[in-house]
């Protein structure tokens, strides 16, 4: 039989179908190439809808979060068990924004986010070695050295304020370039975007519901990554991650949700005009060389084996396969 | 990247992910996507009726994840627990609902599913993961066809396409999937 034949005989099949039952017997007269056929589409007319998924793992994961904190009075939680390993008001996971100027990104995040200054080590010349401040309830750790091996690394940050034009607004009258006016998104939220002098891309939203942005801080790392369900793997094997949801498009993972510890690492697909932007992340672990040794058998290259660092940390550095820097560290009381 | 349903066959990885979730409820997510397929095929096939399938599959999971430290591993699946869960959901909406409409006494399925049940649900899932893979506009007409339930004439109209060219999209589609479905099942011998 002609495959146009063929092909309107299955759509008639498929008519008689959707009208009857969820049997294959439909009434009418098919070939065992088109009852072949027929018999993938009733399975195919089971299917879930098409957001159900997804909408449903995240609230049962909202469900899981709230687990916690409604257990964290009484119970030892990953949220609430003693984390001597971590500094106090420190998440698994922190930004480490690589600049130019430290003193300028400072500046900028002071005056378009109203960041607290928590901490600044100064070299003998005046530049900062090292900055950290607090935006909302997320610390950002910051460096700056021209003859640092890692170089400036702009990173890509999702940042949830309270009002996204008026934060828009005080970072472009602080010098920062749009990458995207204040909009409403379909995704649920009101977002829009810009990059500072050093080239970090802010992406500033507030979720429409509590239920968007659960799990989620202030600020959070947002990677544009490629194949990305082969990174997501590596995190896994590397650094125990767990996936909460991935959202696919055209067969690619538009957006991913992935815990680190205590902290969501968000990624999507680089693609056009938004390619790939390694960077660098500080990660607290219990044991920084198990976390060593397990990043490097999952494919990670060594920067720097595990030392105690003089400012109290073991400490090792990990390049991953998407050129990411990971800060892994262990903080030593005492 | 193993399959979930690799996942489901392999006891000890199976093992490993509930002591993890149990550890840590966030790991509830790699369950909740080994599993998903199969819940909520085995609640539509049961209900036939998509809100109610969604309904139970919810509570499924949410029941399973408040109850995940009460699930002792004793060799049986996983899977096996989950969908009594669902046969009891299924139970007390027919029961409810039969009730309310009748006074009547109803009879209700097995608690377990059957094996040829067990059958069609292994199908069903392995299908909808197949069609993930499917290039987005064989996916996209499949998904506005049998679940939105479109005319050809709406899709074309949406897609901005002949009806000729969506027939064909829905055609190339099917016969994808069980090209895919032969290889697998080729693969598995």
């Amino acid at each position: 039989m002609a495959e146009r034949d063929l092909i309107q005989q299955l759509d008639q099949a498929v008519m008689a179908m959707l009208v009857g039952g969820p049997s294959v017997e439909t009434g009418v007269e098919t070939g065992p190439e088109v009852t072949a056929l027929l018999r993938i589409a009733t399975a195919v007319r089971d299917l879930p809808e098409t957001d159900f998924r997804e909408r449903l793992k995240r609230d049962v994961i909202a469900d899981a979060i709230n687990a916690i904190k409604e257990n964290s009075m009484t119970a030892t939680t990953p949220e609430t068990a003693a984390k001597s390993w971590m500094p106090e008001g420190f998440r698994s996971l922190t930004p480490y924004l690589l600049a130019p100027s430290s003193a300028k990104l400072m500046d900028f995040m002071k005056d378009a986010f109203g960041a607290t200054e928590l901490a600044r080590h100064r070299r003998p010349d005046g530049t900062v070695m090292h900055g950290v401040v607090k935006i909302g309830d997320s610390v950002v750790e910051f460096g700056e050295n021209p003859q640092d091996q890692f170089g400036a690394r702009p990173t890509p940050l999702h940042v949830y304020v309270d009002d996204v034009d008026a934060t828009y607004e005080r970072a472009l009258a602080a010098g920062a370039t749009s990458l995207g006016e204040p909009a409403d998104h379909e995704y649920g939220e009101r977002g829009a975007g810009f990059r500072d002098a050093a080239g970090n891309h802010w992406w500033v939203a507030r979720g429409f519901t509590p239920e968007h942005t659960a799990g989620l801080h202030s600020v959070n790392i947002y990677l544009h990554t490629q194949d990305t369900p082969a990174y997501i793997e590596f995190l896994k094997r590397a650094f125990g991650a767990s996936e909460e949801m991935r959202h696919e498009m055209g067969g690619r993972i538009a957006h991913a949700r992935i815990w680190l510890g205590d902290t969501i690492l968000e990624l999507g697909e680089a693609s056009e005009p938004w390619g790939p932007m390694p960077c660098a992340m500080h990660f607290h672990v219990p044991d920084t060389d198990a976390t060593y040794a397990q990043a490097l058998a999952a494919g990670a290259t060594s920067v720097t084996a595990p030392m105690n660092a003089p400012y109290g940390d073991r400490f090792a550095a990990v390049l991953d396969s998407q050129k990411n820097y990971w800060y892994i560290a262990t903080h030593l009381p005492g | 990247m193993p399959s979930p349903k690799a996942q489901e066959n392999d006891p000890d990885r199976e093992r490993q992910l509930i002591e993890a979730a149990k550890h840590d409820p966030r790991h509830f997510a790699e369950l909740y996507d080994a599993y998903f397929d199969r819940i909520y095929a085995f609640s539509i096939m049961r209900t036939r009726d998509r809100e109610a399938a969604q309904d139970i599959t919810s509570e499924v999971f949410h029941q399973a994840l408040k109850n995940l430290s009460r699930f002792e591993w004793r060799g049986v699946p996983f899977s096996a627990w989950l969908y009594k869960i669902a046969a009891n959901a299924i139970a007390n909406r027919v029961t409810r609902n039969t009730r309310e409409q009748t006074g009547s006494p109803v009879e209700l399925a097995p608690e377990s599913a059957s094996c040829e049940e067990l059958e069609a649900i292994e199908q069903r899932a392995d299908i909808w993961s197949l069609l993930r893979d499917l290039p987005a506009d064989q996916r996209r007409v499949l998904e506005m066809r049998f679940v939105e339930e479109k005319s050809i004439r709406d899709i074309a109209a949406e897609l901005g396409r002949s009806d000729g060219a969506v027939k064909q999209l829905q055609f190339r589609a099917l016969q994808n999937v069980r090209d895919r479905l032969t290889l697998t099942g080729d693969r598995h011998g």
